[in-house]
């Protein structure tokens, strides 16, 4: 069955953040929401759950440095010692610089790429609701009938009344 | 909102002057005893509370210059905080005056840079610091206290245009300043990134004091706007200069031991000898790995006890981290615990608390026309 969306199209952030929390209070769940860069405030008006992101990005980070240190360490101590400057070999300062860009990297890298996975984002991916201007400079919200179980008419009043500039209805 | 605010400060009963008088016997019994120690420690004492009152307006003059707008509710107390800097001008005087005779190149007669490093040169080049940061912190408040009436947008840019200036013209100046008071104690060593690294632990125990004000004059009743948000980005903001500070702390160390050339490696020798070895080793446990451990979660640095407790840890580092760049070249081999010099520190102490509290009861507790107050009243961070 596909999903009835009842879609409000906004011209500002204050007023999507207003919109989401207003159809949350009356029953309608929020399907998704675009906007052209992050609005802050708007993942608790849409009721999302705290993002796993900061875990994410703490196991990457670690993993990275214990990689890096442990191989670094491995190399230059076992596999392959080389005597520099007269440091002995598993001199661990000289580490540290690697180690630390390398914790940054996995960490940024690890987040991003652990995002497009989760929100299943790949060049195949099909672009849903794409074509209301929330890449440009319009601010889209998109409404689920919800446990209210809000008429689309309803919804649609709703968004009105919260100042969209206009509302569709959208089979996804 | 005035009485309620004047109630709260009057519920601090501190002995603060007392302390200020005790502080002052206090270096005069150890200028008798041992001179040696009573300059060096009122040199510490004193550079510690000009790098937090600078701090204060290195925070103003960012946030004018990116023009935020979350920081406007609370900008009243890095704005007061810089109200020590007189004091500290004239403690510097007072060193210069009586003091200089422990500055180690004030004796050696085959000093390379002995053209830049004399008496009158110095006291020249300190008092042109002072003034021209008293002069810009000076334009900045005055412009800050005309928002209290005028909504203009012509002094949001004027803040901005002078804060500009103040950053460009502190970035000179603190440099020359942190080499001329820190790094010449060491007349023939240098090292490029030092002032980098002077500025990083003035940020940070800056930053670490400006969140216990705020937090303790929020338990007081003031600055109602100031939410968990607020919170969450100044314990951000520490954390990231925590790990700033310990960049520049470990890439000195490592550039001077890899390279192992002995007119570098004196600073470090210095400070690798048994008893100075330990506060050495000491200084990057307390100022980043500690701070980091707690600071990690975003939950923890909402949480108003947990924040405090990071702050007062950085901000005994930042002194202790002072402590480590001051003393060994001062007082030898050892360190040895002075109680003087602590009574000292804890009287220029008393004397921030009381300059800050005059020029903070001297002003409303935010610029009540300036156009960002609402946005940072209803700030909402991620």
């Amino acid at each position: 069955m596909p999903l009835e969306l009842t879609v409000g199209v906004f011209d500002s952030e204050a007023k999507i953040v207003s919109a989401a929390r207003a159809a949350r209070a009356a029953g309608a769940a929020v399907h998704d929401a675009y906007t052209p860069f992050p609005v802050h405030g708007l993942d608790k008006a849409m009721g999302l759950a705290p993002s796993q992101l900061p875990k994410v990005c703490f196991r990457f980070g670690a993993a990275g440095l214990i990689l890096t240190l442990g191989f670094q360490y491995w190399a230059s101590t076992f596999d392959w010692p080389m005597n520099i400057g007269g440091k002995s070999f598993d001199a661990s300062p000289a580490l540290i610089p690697i180690a630390f860009e390398l914790t940054v990297l996995f960490a940024g890298v690890g987040t991003a790429l652990w995002f497009l996975r989760m929100r299943r984002l790949s060049p195949a991916a099909k672009p849903s609701l794409a074509d209301f201007g929330g890449l440009d400079d319009r601010f889209v919200l998109a409404l689920r009938p919800g446990e209210g179980n809000a008429a689309p008419a309803q919804l649609k009043r709703l968004l009105e009344e919260q100042g969209a500039l206009q509302v569709r209805e959208v089979a996804a | 909102m005035m009485e309620s605010k004047t109630r709260g400060l009057s519920e601090i009963r501190l002995p603060l002057k007392e302390a200020v008088v005790v502080g002052a016997i206090a270096l005069l019994a150890d200028w008798r005893l041992n001179p040696h120690r009573a300059w060096a420690g009122l040199l510490w004492a004193n550079f510690f509370f000009v790098s937090l009152a600078l701090a204060g307006a290195v925070f103003v003059a960012i946030q004018n210059t990116s023009s935020s707008g979350w920081s406007v509710a609370f900008r009243r107390v890095p704005e007061a905080m810089t109200a020590y800097l007189p004091v500290g001008g004239a403690v510097f005087a007072l060193l210069l005056l009586a003091g200089r005779g422990i500055f180690p190149w004030a004796s050696m007669t085959d000093l390379p840079n002995a053209a830049y490093l004399n008496f009158w040169f110095l006291a020249a080049r300190t008092a042109v610091f002072f003034g021209a940061w008293l002069w810009l912190i000076g334009k900045l408040k005055a412009i800050s206290r005309r928002q209290d009436e005028s909504s203009d947008p012509a002094l949001v840019e004027g803040r901005m245009a002078w804060s500009a200036l103040f950053l460009v013209v502190f970035a000179g100046t603190f440099t020359l300043f942190s080499i001329d008071w820190l790094m010449a104690l060491e007349p023939r060593w240098t090292s490029t990134i030092y002032p980098w690294y002077a500025f990083g632990g003035l940020f940070e125990g800056g930053l670490a004091a400006l969140i216990l004000i705020v937090l303790r004059l929020r338990s007081r009743g003031a600055y109602a706007g100031v939410n968990d948000h607020h919170l969450h980005d100044l314990g951000k903001y520490l954390f990231a200069f925590s790990v700033f500070w310990a960049y520049l702390w470990f890439s000195q160390y490592l550039l001077i031991w890899y390279s192992n050339l002995p007119e570098e490696t004196v600073h470090y020798l210095a400070r690798m000898q048994p008893g100075w070895r330990e506060l050495f080793w000491l200084n990057p446990v307390v100022n980043l790995a500690v701070p980091f451990a707690i600071l990690l979660p975003a939950a923890r640095k909402k949480r108003r006890a947990t924040l405090a407790a990071a702050c007062a840890l950085l901000l005994a580092g930042h002194a202790l981290d002072l402590y480590v760049l001051i003393m060994p070249p001062l007082l030898g081999s050892r360190p040895v615990l002075d109680i003087l010099q602590l009574l000292v520190f804890a009287g220029l102490a008393a004397a921030f608390v009381l300059t800050f509290q005059r020029a903070w009861a001297a002003a409303p507790e935010t610029p009540r026309r300036d156009p960002y107050l609402e946005e940072s009243l209803h700030f909402e961070g991620v």
